[in-house]
């Protein structure tokens, strides 16, 4: 028996964890990949920004995307609620309201990760390693805390909260990647299949942990096929539509009537990217795509919301 | 680290005797601790504290900033109780918590103990406690105080004394099994050869209590603990007891009376709840019947209670013998309802709703504790001897003004124990909760309970909200405990 509190917090704290591994991550192959640049003027820290979707929050606090002024944000600031301080320190907030339901051993982790940013900012590091090194950290640390719910958590509608929040989340993330990769990472079109460009698709598979994969599975990097990978692969953890099956399937196991809303909608969206080819993706136009991609993402969960967390069945006398 | 500095000055203590010698009980430890290098016993509570806060065992301090988080203070001696000792105080325990389950279901019924002419009618006409939409209520199997934590103190003959029963939201007892978890892990091989009698089984004590005072024909029954919500600074154990027994953690918002049963709002729609162990005041239960502005608890909990579909515990009301006042009459019910001797002497008690006792009370206001009838928590009492002229003064006007809300008690020698301070140990006062389990037929108590300690020297309160620790305590049962020696 799942309160729908309690779902509904785990299915954040879930998010929230995802969330902060995925920013470090981006930060973590932005950081590596500008090394590469000779000068700083050449360096590219706003697209960073744009993958967060929240720029103008940016601009009005810090002005030019600056390497010190992006790394502070995303990992450091703490009005900034998708920070990665942030994220981190409301999923421990969140787990202290709810430690009945986590395992020991994962709260334990959650408790001191949530801790880890603030924490780190009274260290004599210098800063740059500072935050390339928590960027590490915690993405290790969201591995393990992973682990632990995979290893601790009993298979109940819990854990496929936990489930649906974490690969929702990823999918979004990725696909944010993606557009960032297309849209404002190389400013001149003339500059499509360039070293540079090369260069920017392998750091962008990298910080997907794909790199790999793909030259295994596909050899030369070519744009389409980084797409057909990022969206399309059905084996690749943090592929979409990998993402959106494991959430499909956990949905079935919360609940197995298929006639749901979130079930529904995801049910045809699996359906129609499976149906597609990276080709087909680029043709619509990938702008289109992936604008199409992120509202069906928010209607899940609006749906899983409406449907389990405040559903209209439960009223007071009824 | 070694005793041999340490004085018992003129009090009881708890692990040394008036010579300096430790207690026949007490010998193991006293020789494991003074066997250790030095600096490892300090390595060790500091170990202690480390685990509390990665366990998130922290509560949050009212008015102060938020991520203010602190850990009860931990002492890594444990207090000692011999087991034949115990085993009188158990009694004792068993036998008060009867009794005061049968007075409350007396008052609320026909009241036999009045009109015998035990007590004074006006005790619970004028008790807080007291609750008259409780009246002619029948609680499953007749009990109405389930959990209840009483306070015992020794003087300095080392008598323990009954000093209050907390009947309505006892709590500690989270650090009682916690602080054992953390003993376990540091004296192991002490703790394994001195025969400790086992608290790790208190949360299956528990849920099998509530599971025998569940409404009438509920096979399996699902049990809830319903909390205030994470910002009570007691939320840890709420949440702790929940995870330990398996039952869920509610909040009002969670419940919704559905016109014959309170139910918790789930991903699949609405469950019935049957047994709530409640974290809340009774005022904030029902605001339908209550205080209209609680969010803690849910309107029609009171009617299910009242119709028999929802068990409380502790059940609503129960907090009539939770008062001072009628803790002065403990002793008398046991005579009247159970025909015995009590087992476990009360701290003599003047009622100033008493002329004469008003008269001593205040020609004697240097001497005596005043305490008011019911607050709890340690809170606006009056340590004579400790107190300033002024506060006496005041304390003398608030006495007068309102004689029924304050009892007096002499002040008690209360017994020490030692505490690491810094490199070496200092004797201070301790008191003693001890949890009872209570399910009518019989009771269950925990062996030992909360050892709580004043670390402030010389001070004689030991609530957390005002600066006390907690000890493990160990009830040790020597026959089988020396012979390893």
């Amino acid at each position: 028996m799942l309160l729908s509190r309690v779902a509904d917090n785990i299915y954040w704290m879930s998010r929230y964890i995802e969330r902060a591994s995925n920013i470090a991550r981006f930060l973590e192959v932005s950081y590596q990949l500008n090394l590469d640049h000779s000068s700083l003027d050449e360096e590219q820290w706003g697209p960073l920004i744009e993958i967060t979707g929240d720029r103008t929050l940016f601009e009005a606090r810090y002005g030019a995307p600056t390497r010190d002024n992006v790394m502070h944000f995303l990992m450091f600031n703490p009005e900034y609620p998708n920070s990665i301080s942030r994220c981190l320190s409301t999923a421990r907030s969140i787990a202290k309201g709810m430690r009945e339901t986590v395992s020991d051993d994962m709260f334990r982790e959650i408790n001191a990760l949530g801790k880890r940013v603030p924490e780190a900012t009274r260290e004599k590091a210098h800063f740059h390693t500072r935050v390339f090194q928590l960027c590490r950290e915690i993405k290790r640390d969201a591995m393990l805390i992973e682990a632990m719910a995979s290893e601790t958590i009993e298979r109940g509608q819990g854990y496929h909260f936990w489930r649906v929040g974490r690969y929702l989340e990823r999918a979004d993330k990725t696909s944010r990647l993606l557009h960032v990769k297309y849209f404002h990472l190389l400013p001149h079109l003339d500059a499509v299949g360039t070293p540079m460009d090369d260069l920017q698709w392998s750091a962008v598979l990298e910080s997907m942990d794909a790199k790999e994969t793909y030259i295994r599975t596909r050899g030369l990097i070519t744009p389409d096929k980084v797409v057909d990978l990022m969206v399309l692969d059905r084996g690749h953890p943090r592929a979409i539509l990998f993402c959106l099956n494991a959430v499909l399937e956990s949905l079935y196991r919360i609940t197995r009537d298929k006639s749901e809303k979130p079930h529904e909608i995801l049910e045809a969206l699996c359906k129609k990217l499976s149906a597609m080819s990276a080709k087909d993706i680029v043709e619509v136009g990938m702008n289109e795509f992936i604008d199409d991609l992120q509202l069906s993402f928010n209607e899940v969960n609006n749906a899983i919301h409406t449907h389990f967390i405040s559903p209209k069945a439960v009223t007071a006398g009824a | 680290m070694n005793f041999e500095t340490y004085e018992t000055d003129d009090f009881f203590d708890e692990l040394f005797d008036n010579q300096g010698h430790s207690r026949d009980s007490a010998k193991l430890l006293v020789n494991a601790i003074e066997s250790l290098a030095d600096g490892d016993l300090l390595k060790r509570q500091e170990a202690s504290e480390r685990a509390m806060h990665s366990m998130g065992i922290t509560f949050n301090v009212y008015g102060s900033d938020e991520g203010t988080e602190r850990t009860i203070p931990f002492d890594i001696v444990p207090r000692i109780i011999d087991g034949a000792e115990w085993d009188v105080v158990e009694a004792g325990l068993k036998q008060r918590i009867k009794a005061v389950n049968r007075f409350i279901d007396d008052i609320y019924h026909d009241r036999n103990i009045i009109a015998d002419g035990v007590i004074p009618e006006w005790i619970f006409t004028s008790s807080k406690g007291y609750l008259p939409q409780c009246q002619g209520l029948n609680p499953p199997k007749g009990v109405w105080a389930h959990v209840t934590g009483t306070d015992l103190v020794r003087d300095d003959k080392g008598t323990f004394f009954v000093l209050e029963d907390n009947l309505r939201v006892p709590s500690g007892v989270s650090y009682v099994l916690l602080n054992r978890t953390l003993m376990k892990r540091n004296f192991p091989e002490v703790f394994h050869k001195s025969h400790v009698r086992r608290v790790v089984d208190y949360p299956d004590q528990f849920m099998k209590m509530l599971h025998h005072v569940a409404p009438e024909g509920i096979d399996r029954p699902t049990v809830a603990v319903l909390t205030p919500g994470v910002y009570n600074s007691a939320y840890f154990e709420h949440a702790f007891l929940a995870q330990q027994m398996g039952a869920l953690l509610v909040e009002g918002h969670d419940l919704v009376y559905d016109g014959k049963y309170v139910c918790a709002r789930t991903v699949e729609g609405l469950v019935r709840i049957d047994v709530i162990y409640r974290r809340i005041d009774d005022e904030f239960l029902d605001p339908e019947v209550f205080r209209e502005d609680s969010y803690l608890g849910c309107t029609g909990m009171m009617k299910a209670f009242r119709e028999g579909t929802l068990t409380l515990a502790n059940a609503p009301g129960t907090g009539v013998a939770d008062d001072k006042v009628v803790y002065a009459f403990v002793p008398d019910m046991i005579k009247y309802y159970l025909g015995e001797d009590p087992l476990l002497p009360s701290v003599p008690t003047h009622l100033c709703c008493d002329d004469e006792a008003l008269e001593y009370t205040l020609d004697n206001l240097d001497k005596l504790v005043v305490k008011p009838a019911s607050e709890s928590g340690g809170y606006g009492m009056l340590i004579g001897p400790k107190a300033s002229q002024k506060e006496r003064d005041a304390f003398a006007r608030a006495l007068r003004k309102d004689p029924r809300n304050y009892i007096s008690q002499p002040t008690l020698s209360l017994s020490r124990a030692p505490v690491v301070v810094d490199d070496h140990f200092e004797g201070r006062h301790v008191d003693l909760r001890p949890f009872i389990l209570h399910r009518g037929d019989d009771s269950y108590v925990l062996p030992g309970g909360l050892t709580r300690v004043a670390l402030k020297k010389g001070s004689l309160v030991v609530n957390s909200s005002q600066g006390g620790g907690t000890k493990d305590t160990w009830v040790v049962d020597r026959k089988t405990g020396l012979e390893v020696a």
